[in-house]
């Protein structure tokens, strides 16, 4: 049979030139109706009028059916079903009423921000801040819309210029005077970090001048921080030496921890953003997977709910009882015991998925095919795990705020220096054990079980000390315990040997995650 | 641009490869066929460094694949065939993700991303989620991936599987013009469409190697077969005097008969000119025929080989082509 290949000329076979159909799509696309947008955005603005108005009677000091609690919901309600309006109604009208309604809300949040009130400078500054962030989420929501390219570029410049100049103010203001920070400050040096990242990533990393924000943004978070360590550390050290004779002001509290925090805060979204070092690149891809799926708000949820009832078991132990509780105050929550239980299920819902799902899906493939080491691989997923952890204990703090604010009395925070640091050092190891499990297997369940019982073993340590009486498991069974390591934190203390243990463990686990995806090298 | 030689891969008691040694050069579209469970993505698995060889040697532009594995990754773009995407991601989001990955600089990454997808014929699905695309687009999203960061050699598993007839033709096009600067190492059940795009064939049975060769050397192949009753040597240089002759080749004959094989330049066919020139002389003709042989007899023939099953010894390319 004659071959095609040896009679027919290159210019008539078939797909000679790969342009020769046009692109049609996978489907007919049409437009976003708006009917569902138009509708949610009129109950939102009825919901506004409703609280508003009861707000505003409220505050006239007359009474309404209505009372404060439900007008502030029904304007957070409001707000929401508008924003939601502003991001999915794309007609040319709705979308540039909501891009004045942005930058109304961005000068009337600046004005309110400086404007001085019974001789007071910056009474309104909350109502400014709100101001100030509602422009934002309205602008972005035009934003997503918009296709006019001078608009479009008229609104990033704004977000941009409004982010510097915050970003500026709250980080030099904060170092000038220790007072301003609290909240001034703080608050202004979080709005521009968000104002900053929204310019960054509307106008996307390719772009040259975004890129040299992003840096700068690094920058200015690095010297924030320098700047903070440096006077928080220094003077007490000179003073100590005798190199200054007046007992210095202390810093660190609460000025100096805040912008150093700050400092890492613009440093850690400044790397997120501009470093296209692969570790960097993939961690923050994981993380991000992380909020993609339900897990996270799962986690988080679940969390929230631990400390909310930690808060309110510990506040009634407070109110009950008949002496003054001693320090550290703080220690109280985690007696309660639903942080550590909740701790044992949620490691493993948080690593079970990280390489397991990639082997499943055979993403593993292409990502070991692509100039990534394996280490890189592992640690990049350890890290995401490890922050999500973190960052899941943040309603911790808020709690603990609520009870310095409601309680009006101050109380011992040093001790969470130290359980952070321990909680950290602990957490590695946990997160690094579901890591490992995660890479032994393509079952998810299997993994997460794996990782349950590793948790389980650790706390069941705690709890079998008291089984053998000095004998030398107790001693063993106390240095594999992570609640003796919160307990000693708690208590202020860092003891390094059983750190080190937890640290060991994590770079074991670590180690033999590498090696498990490696294996399939070993001949 | 790839060097392999004595290649072979155990999965445990599996030979999933038996002592597979070709080459390819540089600039060169090459179609690497089997059957199913041949050995086809083995190979390219090891050539990609995802897989470690039994025993052999594999190199990639000079690179080992074993020892120096990031030089060869830095220089390959592979589409496995299961098209392995983030579900979660948008397909711009991915093939930045990837271009980061692969080093692609910063000032060009969006030019390229725009540039891969055009070319693949997935700008109207840029925003979608890698989990919504059908077959089609998850495919061409994974050549976008390879091509990426512009590597010079792509290995792509079967590309145009699950492609419509239209988007094939593309593809297949869009290949053909990569290969002029790129070398292109596709695996493929078609036989017409490897045939239509590729220079070079690689046909693998049961793990061993069945055929490695350029086209054009199989095309060569074709000969011209002539029996004619006259005299042997004045019939032999008759044909050599012909014009467009290259070699004539005697067979033999008996009883006054003469056979001949005929290999012409640049494989022309001079069946008319030969009977002219034969009927001239007043030699009788009793054949003449252009026996040519396709990429499919070829592979019927490798696939109709018993001895692959019943004796693992390797085999040179030569004893299975000729």
């Amino acid at each position: 049979m004659p071959s095609k290949a040896i009679t027919q000329p290159p210019d008539t076979r078939p797909g000679s030139s790969w342009r020769n159909q046009p692109d049609t799509g996978p489907s007919v696309m049409r437009r976003d109706d708006p009917k569902i947008a138009r509708g949610i955005g009129l109950a939102a603005a009825a919901a506004i009028v409703f609280g508003g108005m009861a707000m505003a009677l409220q505050t006239s000091g007359r009474v309404t059916p209505l009372g404060t609690g439900w007008a502030v919901f029904l304007l957070t309600i409001g707000i929401a079903g508008l924003l939601f309006h502003a991001a999915f109604d794309s007609d040319v009208q709705i979308r540039r009423v909501y891009m004045a309604f942005a930058y109304l809300c961005m000068v009337l949040g600046g004005f309110l921000m400086v404007v001085p009130y019974n001789n007071q400078p910056g009474a309104w500054f909350g109502q400014g801040f709100l101001c100030l962030f509602l422009g934002l989420l309205f602008l972005l929501a035009f934003l997503r819309n918009e296709d006019d390219a001078w608009m479009r570029k008229y609104a990033e410049n704004i977000i941009g210029c409004a982010g510097a100049l915050m970003a500026l103010i709250g980080l030099v203001g904060g170092n000038i005077r220790g007072e301003f920070m609290l909240p001034y400050g703080l608050l202004l040096a979080l709005l521009g970090l968000g104002y900053c990242t929204a310019f960054i990533v509307v106008r996307g990393i390719g772009d040259d001048f975004a890129y040299r924000a992003g840096l700068g943004l690094g920058g200015l978070g690095v010297l924030a921080f320098l700047i903070a360590l440096g006077r928080s550390a220094l003077p007490p050290l000179f003073h100590k030496f005798g190199w200054l004779s007046s007992t210095p002001q202390e810093y660190l509290m609460p000025a100096g921890l805040l912008l150093m925090l700050l400092g890492a805060m613009y440093g850690l979204t400044s790397l997120a953003l501009c470093s296209d070092n692969r570790l960097v690149v993939m961690t923050v891809r994981e993380l991000a997977a992380q909020f993609y799926s339900p897990i996270a708000y799962i986690v988080l949820f679940a969390y929230v709910f631990a400390h909310w009832l930690a808060y309110w078991m510990y506040l009634g132990q407070i109110i009950d009882s008949p002496t003054p509780v001693p320090e550290p105050m703080v220690r109280g929550f985690i007696l309660q015991w639903t942080a550590v239980l909740f701790t044992i299920f949620i490691v493993p819902v948080i690593t079970m998925r990280l390489v397991s799902e990639e082997k499943r899906t055979a993403t593993l493939e292409v990502l070991l095919t692509a100039p990534v080491e394996e280490g890189t691989v592992v640690v990049s997923k350890f890290l995401a795990a490890w922050l999500m952890f973190m960052f899941i204990w943040v309603p911790f703090l808020l709690f603990l705020l609520a009870l310095r604010v409601l309680g009006g009395q101050p109380f011992d925070y040093r001790p969470l220096f130290s359980f952070f640091t321990g909680l950290g050092i602990t957490a590695a190891g946990f997160v690094s054990m579901g890591v490992f499990f995660s890479s032994l297997t393509r079952n998810q369940i299997a993994s997460g079980v794996l990782t349950f019982a590793g948790m389980l073993f650790l706390l069941l340590t705690f709890l079998f000390q008291g089984l053998f009486r000095e004998s030398v498991w107790t001693s063993v069974f106390k240095h594999m315990s992570f609640i003796d390591v919160w307990f000693d934190t708690l208590d202020g203390k860092l003891v390094p040997t059983r750190l080190l243990f937890f640290a060991t463990m994590a770079i074991f686990w670590l180690f033999a995650s590498v090696k498990v995806i490696e294996a399939r090298k070993w001949t | 641009m790839i060097h392999v030689e004595n290649l072979s891969k155990y999965f445990g008691p599996v030979l999933a490869v038996n002592n597979v040694s070709f080459q390819v050069e540089n600039n060169e579209i090459v179609g690497l066929l089997g059957n199913n469970g041949a050995g086809k993505t083995t190979i390219m698995r090891i050539l990609t460094t995802y897989l470690p060889a039994s025993s052999g040697i594999a190199r990639v532009a000079g690179f080992d694949v074993m020892t120096q594995s990031m030089e060869v990754r830095r220089r390959i773009g592979y589409l496995p065939e299961s098209i392995p995407l983030y579900p979660e991601m948008r397909v711009e989001e991915y093939l930045a993700y990837r271009a980061k990955l692969k080093g692609v600089d910063r000032k060009q990454r969006t030019s390229r991303i725009g540039y891969c997808l055009e070319r693949c014929k997935v700008e109207e699905v840029r925003r979608r989620l890698c989990g919504t695309l059908s077959k089609g687009y998850r495919q061409r999203v994974g050549l976008a991936d390879a091509m990426i960061s512009d590597p010079p050699l792509l290995i792509l598993d079967e590309p145009t599987d699950g492609l419509d007839p239209g988007q094939k033709a593309e593809t297949l096009g869009m290949l053909r013009e990569l290969g002029r600067d790129h070398t292109i190492m596709l695996s493929s059940h078609m036989l017409s469409e490897v045939e239509s795009l590729v220079q070079r064939v690689i046909i693998i049975r049961r793990g061993h190697l069945g055929l490695a060769r350029k086209l054009s050397e199989l095309e060569s192949d074709d000969v011209i077969v002539v029996e004619v009753r006259g005299p042997s040597d004045q019939v032999a240089v008759a044909l050599r005097n012909t014009e467009g002759v290259a070699q004539v080749t005697p067979k033999g004959g008996e009883d006054g008969l003469a056979f001949f094989e005929i290999r012409t330049h640049q494989r022309k066919d001079l069946r008319e000119q030969i009977s002219e020139r034969l009927a001239k002389n007043g030699w009788p003709l009793r054949r003449l025929d252009l026996r040519r042989r396709s990429l499919q007899d070829r592979w019927n023939e490798i696939n109709n080989w018993d001895e692959f099953a019943a004796e693992p010894t390797p085999r040179g390319t030569t004893a299975v082509t000729t």
